[in-house]
């Protein structure tokens, strides 16, 4: 054991209380805190001379993926690089607190100059607070091109609020609407089976022969990502579960009724491979590396994971199966883009946080960030030809190619409705997770837990229909063939 | 003037008096053979115990063993490898990692400073202010008293922000001083119940001997008091060394403008990123951290909790 | 330190009773002044401030400006995920007083010996739990107790305990009596720690003399060291019981407060409303009147369910 070697034998007391005494002597400064070279003071010395950036910048950024801190500060040395005189200060935080401390530290009055927001709804909260800033200075037709045609419209970009730009993506408009339905080919062809499921009723079959023959250790399915599963039954985002062709609550239509059951009934029948009911996040990808489980519903991102875990595992990668009456509804495309990075609008050196902007927002930074991570990044011209050559990648793109629909977003048409479905998507009550959660595990019946929810989601429309009484048309799209992409 | 009252002489007339609590003060006139019979043969029974204490130590410990043999694993062994401590492919990657990512070596310093200063705030005022409500005529004690325990179950994870504005407001909010007392003072409620359990334990007679001798109410404290408290100083010290060395939240928080200051707490947040965790990182991370908390607890656990036993002893 | 120049004259041999008595009081107020500043400013304080936030719909940012009055406690106290999370908290601090507390005073006592060798040692493993980061330990569980693949499913299975795996974590049903156990063994150092030194104060004088009274182990116990370690006995109670019911990584790493909110306890319950970074919007007035409704029913608890203990506080006090 490595800690009898820690003995005390060889320390006085007095030696230790002098070592304290010394280090507390040396970061002395550390304790109080020295004003002397604050980096987010120092941004205020800004000027540019004959059209050269100068002075510094504060990004507040996350580390993320794993090896993210390094990347970023070789990215900035670079912009560095092209400009000279220039300094960019990185501010890492854990992802769980990055909004917390962007908070905190606007509260203090020290607010980055360039931060990375999170997503949508965090950016609505800041921008309503009116710390972020706009980019439309950015906006020429070089920029334009960067990102898919059409892609940065205000009504459907995800990235404008109020009709202006204010905020810039990172990864792939797509990446987080792509779903994929994930098998291990060589588990199918030991029992027999060399494609993978195209029906739900195919699923279950194959399913409940896999977790047989699987004797205890291999097992066929496992109910994660449940969403990704239902979202083909039905017309509309699950949150906050608004069926967007009538405008009524429409949680507990039979279409997500029996893609429910399907699961419930896989799980009274001891199919699904057990303990799943507390996996984290990680867990899925980690027994699919492990050759535990052949199928699941998965997020893009689990592709890579699962390849830096299994190199040579042999990995299918589909498109959803769907109710045997065939398909009701697409993957609902919300917005074009995921929002990330924001400019603050109390940034000292403005001109400069937006060169840093540019820089995030530029095809050479999306290539490097694609190619250090494998992520496809907001630029396609950045990864398109490469993401073929790679198996996985190229499957990645053939299920995003035809799974994926423009549903409407009542929030970005800003019509009026953006307080209610704010309100509603944010409210952790009324998350439908908890109600096929409970009939999942519990082998309970999932249509009177969903109404349940429909009636407290009818009831914030009527609430909020005392202030705005077009709100049932503002969330009402009736021409919509959710089959197809709504164009506004 | 002679008020030097060693800690010895104050255990002794401790035990004395707390042999009248227990009520069956007997004469101590030990015949001495048979009591070292009786010890010798009670040190051979207790070898029995090992036969119990190293098999339930070893599973009672083996997941923390798993966690520092994982630091040397590959991410694929231990996440696919089960549950084998010893690792097929031995690697130290995890710890480059820890130090570039972690910045194990940069917040080392940060974390001890931090650690020192909260246990230092947390002994200087709970003792003074337990070895002052221990003394149960003084007015107002059972008013301080009482808002202690109550406070301790009132919750205290979500009002960081109060806080944080209070500590802008004194201009501390960029310091590690800031951070360990805002770390400190919060956790003063238990150190300062011990400091109370402990000091109304010894018998009144025992500070009345030392004022007799002239020693006055500080210097009874500091000589007599102080000294024969090391039991409870010991455990108060560990318990909050390794608190603020773990910390996470509040020296994240207040180190928002000045990210060179965070501790290894907030260091060992950067493995966990929106969707994935560096797990193996991680491990390796822990491992390195927890080496400063096992030489503080056995150093504690043979010159202060030890110690004591052996001044009584004698 | 400048009162260390102070020092009090009083001389031996003519005290003024009254005087001396006057002098020892100022001191003690003297020694109360730091922790009365600083519990009143960083503890105190926060926790009024946050009585006040109850009363608000405040997402946490600028100043609280939609009163509410008790329609947050109203919302609580109506919430059945509210009480499901509250008895679990309770099921938490039941395990600790019960199992925890005994269980620790009974190695303590052992590792206590100084004839035991390698106390140091024992003591050591026992405690290193304590500090092993919980998200490691949280993925070390899950591994141990899988129902798949894990090690205690295969020992039990294989000495024919049961006959199919438990699903420990995963079984609404069982989950929560596993991770109470899970957070026995973490959290059982710290109060074998404050045992020990609570032994520590028990002079070794009185077993020897009660040795030769011909007092047997369980005398012992019951007449010497019960009694003596009662003081500090009392804020180890308190202590451990405040402990568990803030329970809250274990759970976060371990389980979430998942399957279906089995596991979930007041501290997760806060966390989701105030903190949860996939919440688009916090509600802060509302966990703070949570953490304010928990506080005050753990307090009536405390002093319902423990007469013994509030009469030795009483006593303590007086």
């Amino acid at each position: 054991m490595t800690t009898t070697r820690g003995s005390s034998r060889g320390f006085s007391r007095r030696s230790v209380l002098l070592g304290a005494g010394a280090v507390m002597a040396t970061a002395g400064c550390n304790l109080v805190g020295g004003g002397d070279d604050d980096p987010t003071d120092a941004g205020s010395a800004s000027g540019g001379e004959g059209g050269g950036l100068s002075g510094e910048i504060t990004v507040a950024l996350v580390p993320d993926p794993p090896g993210a801190s390094e990347f970023y500060r070789a990215q900035f040395d670079l912009f560095q690089e092209a400009n000279p005189g220039v300094t960019v200060n990185i501010i890492e935080n854990p992802s769980d607190q990055q909004l917390n401390a962007l908070e905190l530290m606007f509260q203090q009055g020290e607010g980055p100059d360039v931060m990375r927001v999170q997503g949508a709804a965090a950016l609505t909260r800041f921008y309503d607070r009116g710390w972020v800033a706009p980019l439309d200075d950015l906006v020429n037709d070089d920029f334009t091109a960067r990102f898919p045609e059409g892609s940065l419209e205000p009504t459907s970009s995800g990235l404008h609020r109020e009709g202006k730009l204010v905020s810039i993506p990172l990864v792939w408009g797509d990446w987080g609407y792509t779903h994929l339905w994930l098998y291990n080919t060589d588990i199918l062809a030991e029992n027999g089976y060399d494609a993978p499921p195209e029906t739900w009723s195919e699923m279950v079959e194959m399913a409940t022969t896999i977790t047989e023959n699987g004797g205890g250790s291999v097992f066929g399915v496992a109910p994660v990502s449940v969403p990704y599963f239902i979202e083909v039954a039905q017309p509309f985002a699950q949150k906050p579960g608004i069926n967007l062709t009538t405008g009524e609550p429409d949680l507990a239509n039979p279409n997500v009724v029996a893609s429910v059951e399907v699961w419930r009934q896989l799980q009274a029948d001891g199919v699904n491979m057990p303990g799943w009911e507390s996996w984290d996040g990680g867990r899925p990808f980690t027994e699919f590396a492990a050759g535990r489980l052949a199928m699941y519903p998965s997020a893009t991102w689990h592709v890579a994971e699962i390849r830096k875990l299994a190199p040579d595992i042999g990995l299918g990668i589909a498109s959803m199966p769907l109710p045997d009456s065939g398909r009701v509804a697409y993957a609902a495309r919300s917005a074009a883009h995921q929002p990330i990075w924001s400019m603050s609008a109390e940034s000292a050196n403005p001109e400069l946080a937006l060169a840093a902007m540019d820089f995030l927002g530029s095809v050479d930074f999306y290539k490097a960030y694609y190619e250090e991570f494998g992520s496809f990044t907001a630029s396609q011209v950045a990864w398109e030809d490469q993401a073929q050559e790679n198996e996985d990648q190229a499957g990645i793109l053939a299920v995003a190619a035809t799974d994926i629909r423009t549903a409407p977003n009542p929030e970005l048409l800003a019509q009026g409705a953006e307080a209610f479905w704010a309100d509603a998507g944010g409210n952790a009550d009324l998350d439908v997770k908890n109600a096929y959660l409970e009939s999942i595990v519990s082998n309970v019946d999932y249509e009177p837990l969903a109404a349940a929810i429909d009636t407290q989601v009818e009831a914030l429309i009527v609430q909020y229909e005392a202030e705005n009484a077009d709100l049932r048309s503002q969330l009402t799209f009736a021409d919509w063939d959710p089959l197809e992409d709504y164009t506004a | 003037m002679s008020a030097l009252i060693t800690p010895g002489a104050g255990a002794q007339a401790g035990a004395d008096a707390a042999a009248q609590v227990a009520g069956d003060a007997g004469p101590p006139t030990q015949p001495r053979p048979r009591a070292r019979n009786r010890v010798s043969g009670q040190a051979r029974r207790m070898r029995w115990w090992h036969l119990f204490l190293i098999p339930f130590c070893f599973i009672w410990i083996y997941p923390f063993l798993w966690m520092v043999t994982a630091a040397f694993k590959t991410p694929q062994e231990m996440l696919l490898g089960g549950i084998g401590l010893w690792p097929n492919e031995w690697t130290l990657d995890n710890f480059v990692r820890a130090w570039t990512t972690g910045r194990f070596g940069d917040y080392t310093l940060n974390t001890l400073t931090f650690a020192i200063a909260v246990v230092v705030i947390q002994v200087l005022v709970a003792s003074l202010a337990g070895y002052a409500l221990s003394e149960k005529t003084l007015p107002g004690r059972k008013i301080v008293m009482g808002v202690l325990v109550v406070a301790m179950f009132i919750p205290h994870g979500y009002t960081i922000i109060p806080v944080f504005q209070l500590v802008n407001a004194i201009g501390l909010q960029d310091g590690l001083l800031g951070a360990a007392i805002a770390q400190a003072a919060p956790g003063l409620v238990v150190p300062v119940l011990l400091y109370v359990g402990f000091f109304s334990g010894i018998p009144n007679e025992l500070s009345e001997a030392a004022r007799v001798d002239g020693a006055g109410y500080l210097r009874t404290f500091r000589s007599v008091m102080l000294p024969l408290a090391k039991p409870v100083t010991g455990t108060v010290v560990l318990m909050n060394f390794i608190g603020a060395w773990n910390s996470f939240f509040i020296p994240l928080v207040f180190t928002l403008g000045r990210p060179e200051l965070r501790t290894l707490g907030v260091g060992m947040y950067n493995f966990f990123g929106t969707d994935t965790t560096d797990w193996t990182g991680l491990a390796a991370g822990a491992s390195i951290a927890i080496i400063p908390i096992v030489i503080v607890f056995l150093f504690l656990q043979r010159s202060f909790v030890e110690g004591i036993a052996g001044a009584v002893k004698s | 330190m400048t009162t260390a120049a102070i020092t009090a004259p009083s001389k031996p041999g003519a005290p003024s009773k009254t005087r001396a008595r006057r002098q020892a009081v100022l001191w003690g107020w003297l020694f109360l002044v730091p922790l009365v500043v600083l519990f009143t400013a960083f503890s105190l304080w926060p926790i009024v401030a946050s009585w006040a936030y109850a009363f608000f719909d405040w997402d946490g940012v600028g100043p609280p400006e939609v009163f509410v009055g008790l329609d947050n406690f109203r919302e609580a106290l109506n919430s059945s995920s509210f009480w499901n999370a509250f008895w679990n908290s309770f099921l938490f601090s039941l395990g600790a007083l019960f199992i925890e507390l005994p269980a620790a005073l009974c190695l303590a006592m052992l590792l206590n010996n100084v004839l035991l060798r390698g106390r140091n040692i024992y003591r050591l493993a026992i405690f290193l739990p304590v500090v092993s980061t919980t998200a490691v330990i949280g993925l070390v569980i899950a591994v141990l107790l899988a129902p798949v693949g894990g090690v205690v499913n295969e020992v039990l299975l294989g000495i024919g305990l049961v006959d199919r795996p438990v699903n420990f974590l995963g079984d609404p049903n069982v989950a929560l009596p596993t991770l109470v156990v899970v957070d026995i063994w973490k959290g059982f150092g710290i109060t074998l720690i404050y045992w020990l030194a609570a032994l520590q104060t028990v002079p070794k004088d009185l077993y020897e003399a009660a040795k030769l009274d011909g007092a047997g182990a369980r005398q012992q116990l019951a007449n010497i060291t019960i009694p003596v370690i009662m003081p500090i006995a009392v804020v180890v109670l308190l202590l451990t019981f405040q402990r568990s019911l803030n329970t809250f990584d274990l759970v976060q790493a371990v389980t979430g407060g998942g399957p279906i909110f089995s596991t979930d306890v007041l501290p997760t319950y806060i966390y989701r409303y105030a903190f949860d970074a996939s919440i688009a919007a916090p509600r802060y007035g509302f966990a703070c009147a949570v953490g304010v409704i928990f506080g005050v029913f753990t307090l009536i608890i405390t002093l319902l369910q423990g007469p013994l203990l509030a009469g030795r506080l009483k006593r303590t006090a007086a």
